[in-house]
């Protein structure tokens, strides 16, 4: 049975320019009770993103009139918290990582199952319900996250978190000083076990360690375990 | 990139050493030539040396004899003494210490009056200007005069006899020397040919030099006819000429090596670009496949998982799911169809089958075909077909081609809303038409569109995804067929492509 698209309903804007797998997306997530938009190109998703204020942004690489990379880049910088999911035929780990580089929270290949983008989906709403109330701040060495804003303030300077970069942080420091698992991560913070590759959990460590420590080769504050996975010291 | 540095540094190092080499070949076959020429020259001038000195020691030994023999004191006998040299002896003069000349001092070669107006120009107008007086005792001294336009050569001497100096002076038979000696030193049989000339560079004896490129050596008659030169040089014109083109021959063959080389490394060169131009159209050719391969891959999975896992509002969405599929898959289909035959195209493999058919009935299957196509795209299509049209023709490879076109049209022209497709005989030929009414193509680009993986400029700005085989598929299949395919458009109005066979040969 369809769940019905209310007032409450979240907001997915889809950003894909072939008709056809609009239509399936649509189909597939106003069935769960999305509330859906689309539109074909880049520009017209950047608009409809500022007006329309959706709650995630499901982006397709190949549009018409702009590279999909360039377009999560604006839509990243007009908004830091919307969580992005790149769909795209492009199965290589150098694309994936540029995505994830270019400010998306997750990566997924065509052809994908619909079941479980939309189990991702859920993953991503659910975790953001609960902390919409919180304005959490916590320390990571001489930085301090600001898990509302998602930002990384050390002084004068800001950073940026992403949607799953904030949420490896917060996992990782809920477990503070102890070893968590790749496989954890990836199920706690994902949602779906076995995917995204766990490739994917060391990218986003990198990039982690990248906005956070001093010397990415010796870190002091996210630490690799060998044989197990990666561990937090505030 | 790497690779390209290489190349290129390979390249220059190549050139480099083709202009060292030409330049090296070069002068050494200038420093051969010139060796050979400073040989050449060497003899020349060790000859001419050698005559000069023969001649003047000729005519140095009469007048010494002369001034040997000669007796002031018997001068009575002098025209003997004279005469007993058998020498080319114009005159004699004998004086004495006051310059005048002494009795029977005087004998000359002349006939009498001549003799005599010598005699007085000689006293008067010779005398004077010869440097006899401050004359080295015994020694021989000798002046070569122009007087009047007249050459004389006179040798002298000063002695003393009975305390009191005396002079001889003997005049060299000039003409007798040009007549008769010169031609005895330098005769006729040799490879080099002789001119004396004067300070006017009047020729004294000898004849024009012509023709030749070769050295030419001068030598003064330092001593006795010091006003004339010897001249020297190579007889033989086509020996100089024979060298002058072998040496036009040898840079001739230089030139002609470093063209072969520049020509080969440019040929090189194009090629290497032309493969990495090929090498980046196909790396594009195959991401762009494998998106165009994905994607209705990716909504046959998509609508195929709703279907099957019952996300699916109602029976009637449920049909409309099932009819994408089967759409999406014939789309599918055809794509890996394009790909396998170009494939196949790729590897030289060309598996058509002909057999008598009817280009109508191709045409009109072709339009079945898309008429899904057409429909979504919102397009129409006029056919203009006659009853029948035979032809010998591979039925599937011709049906794929006219597909290739509509589907171009579908694709790339949907604007234009309206398809045109006709066939029809037209001399000697089978012409299928297709005609859109979209962008157009830009005519500098009209001979490249058919090339494999080329994909016209206004299409790859708005990705219309394409893989650029289509109409290297059509080309191909036209060829194959005896025919060819053709383009024209304007920007703005549309395409017209034509593909054309042959028609059979009229029966009966």
């Amino acid at each position: 049975m369809p769940a019905a698209v209310s007032e409450g309903s979240k907001k997915i804007l889809v950003i894909e320019d072939e008709p056809d797998i609009v239509r399936g997306l649509k189909d597939a997530l106003s069935f769960e009770g999305f509330a859906v938009e689309a539109r074909g190109t880049g520009g017209d998703g950047l608009r409809a993103a500022g007006e329309w204020g959706p709650d995630l942004v499901l982006l397709d690489l190949m549009l018409p009139d702009d590279n999909g990379y360039r377009v999560c880049e604006a839509l990243r910088e007009r908004d830091p918290i919307t969580p992005i999911i790149i769909l795209t035929a492009k199965a290589q780990e150098a694309d994936k990582v540029r995505g994830l580089d270019a400010g998306a929270d997750d990566y997924v290949t065509k052809p994908f199952s619909v079941a479980e983008l939309i189990a991702r989906i859920n993953a991503i709403f659910r975790r953001q319900s609960r902390m919409a109330a919180s304005d959490e701040t916590f320390a990571i060495g001489t930085w301090t996250v600001n898990a509302r804003k998602h930002t990384l303030v050390r002084g004068r300077q800001s950073k940026r978190l992403t949607f799953y970069e904030l949420e490896v942080l917060k996992l990782l420091r809920e477990r503070a000083d102890e070893a968590v698992s790749r496989d954890e991560l990836l199920e706690k913070v994902w949602g779906i076990p076995g995917s995204p590759t766990s490739r994917t959990v060391d990218n986003f460590i990198v990039k982690l360690r990248r906005k956070l420590e001093e010397d990415q080769k010796a870190p002091r504050h996210i630490l690799t375990v060998y044989g197990t996975g990666y561990k937090l010291v505030p | 990139m790497r690779r390209l540095l290489v190349v290129n540094a390979l390249i220059f190092m190549v050139l480099a050493s083709a202009a060292a080499l030409a330049y090296y070949g070069y002068s050494y076959t200038a420093d051969l030539s010139t060796r050979e020429r400073a040989l050449v020259e060497d003899t020349m001038r060790e000859l001419a040396a050698e005559k000069v000195i023969g001649i003047e020691s000729q005519i140095i030994d009469i007048d010494q004899k002369l001034f040997a023999t000669i007796d002031p004191d018997s001068l009575g006998d002098l025209a003997a003494a004279v005469r007993a040299q058998q020498a080319p002896i114009a005159s004699v003069f004998v004086l004495g210490p006051d310059l005048h000349i002494m009795p029977s001092g005087y004998v000359s070669s002349r006939p009498g009056d001549e003799a005599l107006d010598f005699r007085s120009l000689f006293e008067e107008q010779i005398v004077p200007i010869l440097p006899l007086t401050n004359q080295p005792e015994d020694r021989r001294g000798h002046q070569h005069l122009i007087l009047h336009g007249r050459p004389y050569l006179f040798g002298f001497t000063r002695r003393q006899a009975h305390g009191q100096w005396y002079y001889v002076v003997v005049e060299t038979d000039l003409l007798h020397l040009v007549a008769s000696v010169f031609p005895q030193f330098f005769g006729p049989v040799s490879p080099r040919l002789y001119q004396v000339v004067d300070d006017a560079d009047e020729l004294v004896y000898g004849a024009p030099f012509f023709g030749s490129g070769s050295a030419t050596i001068e030598l003064r008659f330092a001593e006795t006819v010091s006003r004339w030169r010897l001249r020297v040089t190579q007889r033989d014109p086509a020996a100089s000429a024979a060298r002058g083109r072998r040496k036009a021959i040898d840079l001739v063959l230089i030139g002609m090596a470093m063209v072969i080389i520049t020509s080969g490394l440019g040929v090189l060169l194009l090629a290497v670009r032309r493969e990495r131009r090929a090498n980046a159209l196909k790396s594009e050719f195959i991401s762009n496949v494998s998106h165009e391969l994905k994607t209705p891959l990716s909504i046959i999975s998509m609508f195929g998982e709703m279907l099957a896992s019952g996300r699916v509002k109602g029976p009637a969405q449920a049909t409309e799911y099932a009819e994408v599929i089967w759409r999406e898959s014939v789309r599918l289909a055809r794509l890996i169809d394009n790909v396998l035959d170009f494939a196949k195209i790729e590897r030289g493999v060309n598996v058509y089958e002909f057999a008598d058919g009817d280009v109508a009935e191709v045409c009109g299957r072709a339009v079945e075909l898309s008429s899904h196509r057409l429909h979504n795209a919102g397009m129409a299509v006029t056919v203009d077909l006659p009853a029948e049209l035979p032809a010998r023709l591979d039925g599937n490879a011709l049906t794929l081609a006219v597909l290739n076109l509509i589907d171009n049209a579908i694709k790339y022209a949907a604007d234009g809303k309206k398809i045109e497709l006709s066939a029809r005989a037209s001399g000697g030929r089978i012409e299928i038409v297709v005609r859109d009414f979209g962008p157009g193509i830009d005519a500098d680009e009209h001979p490249r569109i058919f090339e494999r993986f080329y994909r016209a400029r206004a299409v790859r700005l708005k990705p219309i995804r394409g893989s650029g085989i289509g109409l290297a598929l059509v080309e191909h299949i036209a060829t194959a067929h005896g025919g060819g395919v053709r383009v024209a458009s304007t920007p703005g109005h549309g395409a017209t492509f034509t593909l054309w066979l042959p028609a059979p040969p009229a029966a009966g």
